[in-house]
């Protein structure tokens, strides 16, 4: 009886520590600014619960519009990415394929030399892609590391199976299609997942390559309601002219809203996020 | 993946400083001679500063001072004055323009109302880049590196190679506003000469000030607290003020004096003599790291930390210090200047500034400068008239209009104060204040918060102490500055704690000079004898 009590407060304890976060976050993006002020930053349960901070966050259609820009991107990034992912891993998977080593080299290459900020920005301009949402999308498109997971999973698949596929005349395409993809689900699902939050959580490469604020992304609009003041030393406080910066219920109430989506895709996903992972762990 | 992705940014931030060198070099050569030092008749020329004409188009309720006071208002003057009869920018088509922006981003010309209404007055189409604030060097440098600069850009004080990128790449403004010629734009010829320092590179004029005050940093309190407790906010001394400070502590309550070390160390400093970063003596310069002063103040700092007079998690902490002094749980916080409105206004207390009984220490008189692309002297011309329009002081229509938007549609008067409507909120929230701004003002607000304003203002102006390299260029310190003060920053914090003793500062401030301290000085002094 006293173990299953223990037992009973200890994970009582351990959901308090992952609840009263997100419990704290959600209760003081409900708060009114008395309240936030009186406790110093954050509160746990609003007295006076109100929708004031995410009427003004969707205030001006600015955030519902960056929503849509955010889901586009992601969906069509995703899918362009599972593609190009799918069919490179799929060729380095098999031996004797076209240029299978200096291909393989350098996608290995990638992983250990990342372009520099600069370079990416004059190739981006150079290729006429500034300030359209394909800046966003085809830099990221085809990721060294989702394409060594992904290698890695098809080399798995017993080479008897492909072999079968083509002596019933299956073509290359057709086997990947018919026999691969259908065994795959699993390392699909957390390649697409990656690219996905990937995508979905990219701010960055938005604020380099996009001028024009109507095309912007959630999380770069977002950024912009809780920018970083605590990198502003005392000196800069006088420098910035006093802006104030928006409430801290407002900034939570942003939290929430950025937390949405993920949220809900994520139990969907996570079987095979955990399986996928452990897949790429061990096989190399 | 995202870990992945965030090491690859840092990697990037890391680098970035130096391919934009490279990038930026490259494009440095193509525009001009190779050698750094070779700028447009470097050494051979002083520039002549703007001249200083303060703007009597509107009368304040307090006139600004020759020293730095600043300007007050009790109310918004009823009637605006409207300061251009015609368009600024009349004939410039589009005018691009890069600037940072501390607001949440309003929505995009197309669906602004305010954006619209601007445009149809400066008579140009204004196409402005936004980034945040905290990621506007980044932006900035690729933006550089591209070689296609904008037709108006905000330059951080942070950004590397400053004085080659303004010499070489954007527009020399000499015959257009140095000395008299200023006066043909009233509200540049208004922004105080303190502000328009930063400016002047190898004997030219390159940029426009976004001005700030020369007050900076304040030491603000409580006053209702201290009232409360029967102290004195006047500190004669050091002990006056250790003695305030342990008044104000009372752990049981919830109270404490501080929240924050650095303020405090600074603040201590001017009581001690320490001067404002540099020292100048007969073109010597001495750092305030070197200083004995500095050393001591940071002593005594760690002593009122180890009494326990500040917050318990001041100390590498990282404290919401505003709400906590508007909550009382702490009673003294350094802050800019322009918290002052933002502590009394949010929070709904009693907020005044303790006096250091040493001189003051001057802040930095500009957010930033702002830079011209090179073009035809009439299209230069125009781009600083449109500064000038965004530069009109408060008591203007055009003021009114750039801070509140259209009366009826963005806000409406309510006893003669504005009040955003909600499509205000919403749209007028373009970053215009960071290309072009009027100096600031204090109020309007009510009488007896702008009289306490005024009256520390005109205590501490006078006698204030400014820092002698404000003026001068030193590539090192722009470039290394975030090094540096790294280094100072963790053995203040190390000291302060307890964790290292006051004996450790003497080997941290021989390291700061080995990486980067004694070139700056060099840099000064070289600088200072060239007269540049």
């Amino acid at each position: 009886m006293i173990v299953r009590a223990v037992k009973g407060v200890v994970v009582a304890a351990c959901c308090a520590l992952v609840i009263l976060p997100f419990l704290a976050v959600l209760s003081t993006s409900l708060a009114d600014q008395a309240q936030v002020t009186a406790t110093g930053g954050y509160v746990l349960w609003p007295d006076r619960p109100n929708l004031d901070a995410y009427r003004a966050i969707l205030a001006g259609g600015v955030v519902t519009r960056a929503l849509l820009v955010s889901i586009g991107v992601t969906v069509a990034g995703t899918l362009l990415s599972l593609t190009c992912v799918t069919l490179l891993a799929y060729s380095l998977s098999r031996p004797g394929s076209l240029l299978h080593r200096p291909i393989l080299l350098t996608v290995l290459f990638t992983l250990l030399f990342a372009p520099g900020m600069i370079p990416m920005y004059l190739t981006i301009k150079q290729l006429g892609l500034l300030d359209s949402y394909w800046s966003l999308i085809l830099p990221g498109l085809a990721s060294g590391f989702q394409i060594i997971i992904m290698r890695a999973f098809f080399q798995e698949i017993p080479g008897e199976l492909i072999d079968a596929a083509r002596i019933d005349g299956a073509g290359e395409l057709r086997i990947l299609l018919r026999v691969v993809l259908p065994l795959s689900k699993a390392v699909i699902a957390v390649v697409g997942l990656f690219s996905a939050v990937a995508y979905w959580n990219a701010f960055f490469n938005a604020m380099l390559y996009l001028n024009d604020t109507e095309k912007w992304p959630l999380q770069l609009v977002l950024r912009t309601y809780v920018i970083d003041n605590s990198a502003l030393g005392v000196d800069a406080a006088d420098l910035s002219g006093g802006f104030l910066p928006p409430p801290q219920s407002m900034q939570m109430a942003i939290l929430v809203l950025s937390l949405i989506p993920i949220a809900i895709v994520y139990p969907f996903l996570q079987k095979h996020f955990a399986k996928g992972i452990l897949i790429g762990a061990v096989k190399g | 993946m995202s870990d992945a992705r965030h090491s690859r940014r840092q990697f990037l931030q890391l680098t970035g400083s130096t391919a934009l060198l490279a990038a930026s070099g490259g494009l440095l050569t193509a525009c001009g001679p190779s050698s750094p030092q070779a700028g447009p008749q470097a050494g051979t020329r002083k520039a002549v500063m703007p001249a200083y004409v303060p703007s009597s188009l509107v009368k304040p309720d307090l006139p600004a001072t020759a020293e730095g006071v600043l300007a007050a208002y009790y109310s918004y003057p009823a009637e605006p004055v409207t300061a251009f009869t015609d368009k600024p920018g009349e004939g410039l088509g589009e005018v691009k323009v890069l600037t940072n922006m501390f607001n949440p981003v309003p929505p995009g010309a197309g669906a602004n109302r305010f954006w619209q209404e601007l445009n149809t007055r400066l008579g140009a189409t204004l196409n402005i880049t936004m980034a945040p604030a905290a990621d506007y060097v980044s932006k900035l440098s690729t933006v550089i590196a591209s070689g296609d600069l904008p037709d108006i850009l905000m330059l951080s004080a942070t950004l590397a190679n400053r004085s080659q990128i303004l010499t070489r790449l954007c527009a020399d403004l000499s015959d257009l506003v140095s000395g008299d010629a200023v006066k043909t734009y009233p509200f540049l010829a208004n922004i105080p000469r303190d502000s328009w320092l930063a400016t002047a590179y190898q004997g030219g004029v390159y940029a426009i000030p976004i001005p700030r005050a020369i007050v900076g940093t304040i030491m603000f309190a409580r006053s209702d607290l201290i009232a409360e407790r029967g102290l004195s906010g006047e500190p004669k001394s050091y002990d006056d003020f250790l003695a305030l400070a342990k008044g104000l502590t009372d752990p049981a309550r919830n109270r404490w004096a501080f929240g924050s070390a650095k303020g405090v160390i600074t603040y201590v400093g001017t009581m001690l003599g320490v001067p404002n970063t540099w020292r100048e003596q007969g073109g010597t310069f001495t750092s305030e790291h070197e200083v004995e002063g500095r050393k001591e103040a940071i002593a005594k700092t760690a002593e009122m930390v180890k009494a326990g007079l500040f917050h318990p998690d001041a100390i590498g902490g990282k404290l919401n210090l505003r709400d906590l002094f508007g909550n009382g749980t702490i009673a003294l916080n350094a802050d800019g200047y322009a918290a002052w409105d933002i502590l009394a206004d949010t929070y709904k207390v009693d907020v005044g500034a303790v006096v250091s009984p040493g001189p003051a220490r001057a802040g930095q008189a500009y957010f930033a400068i702002t830079a011209f692309k090179k073009a035809e002297r009439d299209r230069l011309a125009k781009l600083l008239r449109i500064c000038d329009w965004l530069s009109a002081p408060l008591g203007t229509s055009e003021y009114m209009f750039r801070k509140f938007g259209i009366e009826g549609t963005h806000y409406t008067m309510k006893d003669g104060t504005p009040e955003p409507t909600s499509l205000g909120k919403a749209e007028v929230k373009l970053p215009l204040e960071y290309i072009a701004d009027a100096p600031h003002v204090l109020g309007p607000r009510p009488r007896a918060r702008v009289h306490a304003q005024r009256a520390y203002q005109e205590r501490v102006v006078p006698t204030i102490v400014r820092n002698p390299a404000a003026a001068l260029y030193s590539e090192t310190a722009v470039n290394k500055n975030g090094t540096l003060a790294k280094i100072i920053d963790q053995a203040e914090l190390d000291i302060v704690s307890g964790r290292k003793p006051v004996s450790h500062w003497d080997e941290v401030v021989r390291q700061w000079r080995a990486q980067g301290g004694d070139q700056i000085r060099r840099d000064y002094e070289t600088a200072l004898a060239k007269g540049d």
